[in-house]
């Protein structure tokens, strides 16, 4: 579906002038407008001439909130971003976007399901027009089971570092957030359309969701917005955010063993907290400057204290509303991986960051903020997220300051967390010589 | 997929309808109208989209309607399918397959 043509160079410059007036500096960061309607649906727009314009509806319908019974639901959400509606075809939505040269995609994550449509700034009508479509699936059973073929193929490309790290989930929070992102293979063909138009009903939700827009003007935007229709039946429904801690294993074949090792982190909607735990994640290690280059910080030092054995590691911190993870997910021969981890907890379980480390951190994160920002494409999954979680949106410069506002302590404070919470194990592969989290604590 | 329910029995109800619906003969078979259409590329694709039930339904009538014909017998009368009771279980689903087809001819004669 995708137009490559606007993105080549020569192109593109042509395409500004055609479009746009003042084209934006590439770099620069853009003023975003945020709207709140009367349904409390929030809109939020950055409002940059810029050749392709990007709207997208984000709708708390991911995986926390799948039961027992539909967990997948939301994996199938994603699936069914390209398939028929009530009103439209997935032919007419396929042809119609690809005539404009468009594209329209569907994307998810533990709390969200969201679809994003990018056109030609001056075809934004017509991505629209389809966009809105998608709050009303029609789930037809038979392109859901003709489209199982792209189920097994997603979920075959799934890496070992994200099976372990959706394995800690379920470890860390058992059920809602403990739930996978990707379809359990046991739910392939047994979630019927109606309970995917019951969990589309009751998570389609104009007070928790957000259209956000980049390059495109906010009245437009709000216009669009104030007109959708959203399937009825909704409320506000619960999902567990329990911390529990404990291991959730899976053996495979082969010589390598996964593993992820998490403890409580930092929760999205305490901005302070949040960030702290992002300035952490930079300052242990949040991965190499260089190609293959060795990421400094405490868990780089865990690791060559380790032995000389080739393990690849990285912190990961996942903030969501009401919990968040961080650890580190470490992956290495099944001879080696024991000594790694057992490393690695240690440094997680020290709770001390230094001055130095925080600074860098800071720096780090500041650099990948203002990159973000400066991206169209990353701009508007950053304020998709945002507005989604906090129904409000930070301007680059507000971000930038939020982050130097974190005190080291405030790291510190975060690390301490980290340190006191249980401890929780997701490891897959060869697990010969993974450790229980009994045996971490 | 309320849109999906079967219409039963005839759109109008007439008395010549109900005379050349007998004189058809399939309904002594047991088979509903919608067992005997031609199953070109638009039927063939309806009946691929039926909900599972409907379609072993439908496979039970005719094979049930074969072996009764290689036996050359007919069933007794009091389960031949009645005019009234004639259920268009394909139609909703025949329907939603032309207008597909029609649209993509639309396209492929306007772009």
């Amino acid at each position: 579906m995708a137009c490559n043509a606007s993105k080549t160079h020569l192109l593109r410059s042509i395409a500004k002038r055609g479009y746009a007036t003042c084209p934006r500096l590439v770099g620069d960061t853009s003023p975003i407008a945020v709207n709140v309607l009367d349904n409390k649906l929030v809109v939020a727009t950055a409002d940059a001439s810029v050749p392709v314009s990007r709207v997208s509806i984000v709708l708390r319908a991911g995986s926390r909130y799948e039961a027992y019974d539909t967990q997948g639901a939301s994996h199938l959400l994603r699936l069914a971003g390209t398939l028929s509606t009530e009103r439209s075809t997935a032919f007419a939505i396929a042809r119609n976007i690809q005539q404009v040269g468009g594209t329209l995609t569907a994307w998810g994550d533990r709390e969200f399901v969201g679809y994003t449509v990018e056109t030609t700034a001056d075809n934004v009508e017509t991505g629209l027009r389809y966009l809105q479509d998608l709050l009303q699936p029609a789930f037809k059973p038979w392109e859901l089971k003709d489209n199982a073929k792209t189920l097994y193929n997603q979920l075959d490309s799934v890496s070992k570092e994200e099976r372990a790290i959706e394995l800690a989930h379920k470890a860390a929070f058992r059920t809602g957030l403990g739930n996978s992102i990707y379809i359990p293979r046991f739910q392939l063909g047994n979630i019927s359309s109606e309970s995917l138009l019951h969990f589309v009903g009751s998570t389609f939700n104009p007070s928790t969701a957000a259209v956000v827009g980049v390059g495109v003007d906010n009245n437009l935007l709000s216009g669009f917005a104030q007109n959708l229709i959203f399937p009825s039946g909704g409320g506000a429904i619960k999902s567990n955010n329990s911390y529990y801690g404990g291991d959730a294993r899976k053996d495979t074949a082969g010589d390598r063993a996964v593993v992820a090792v998490v403890g409580e982190g930092g929760v999205a909607t305490n901005q302070n907290e949040a960030l702290a735990f992002a300035i952490l994640r930079q300052a242990v290690g949040g991965g190499a400057a260089t190609k293959r280059g060795k990421s400094a910080g405490a868990f780089g030092e865990a690791v060559s204290c380790a032995g000389d054995a080739p393990v690849s590691y990285q912190a990961i911190n996942k903030s969501y509303t009401d919990a968040g993870v961080f650890g580190f997910v470490a992956s290495a021969g099944s001879k080696d991986i024991g000594k790694a981890v057992e490393f690695l907890v240690r440094a997680l379980k020290s709770g001390s960051v230094s001055d130095k480390d925080v600074a860098r951190g800071k720096a780090v994160l500041k650099a990948r903020a203002l990159s973000n920002y400066s991206s169209d494409g990353e701009l508007s999954k950053q304020i998709a997220r945002q507005a989604a979680i906090t129904r409000t949106v930070l301007e680059a410069d507000a971000l930038v300051a939020a982050i130097d506002a974190v005190s080291v302590q405030q790291v510190q404070a975060a690390a301490k967390k980290v340190a006191g919470s249980k401890l929780s194990v997701g490891a897959i592969g060869n697990l010969a010589n993974v450790p229980y989290a009994s045996d971490l604590a | 997929m309320s849109n999906y329910i079967a219409r039963k029995g005839p759109l109008v109800f007439s008395n010549l309808g109900k005379w050349a619906y007998n004189l058809s003969g399939f309904n002594q078979y047991g088979l509903h109208r919608d067992d005997c259409l031609y199953e070109n590329e638009d039927v063939a694709e309806a009946i691929r989209r039926l909900p599972r039930k409907l379609y072993d339904e439908r496979n039970y009538r005719i094979i049930r309607a074969l072996h009764l014909s290689m036996t050359k017998t007919i069933l007794p009368k009091e389960q031949w399918t009645k005019y009234e009771e004639d259920v268009k279980y394909l139609e909703p689903y025949l329907k939603e397959v032309q207008k597909e087809r029609e649209e993509r001819e639309d396209w492929n004669k306007n772009h």
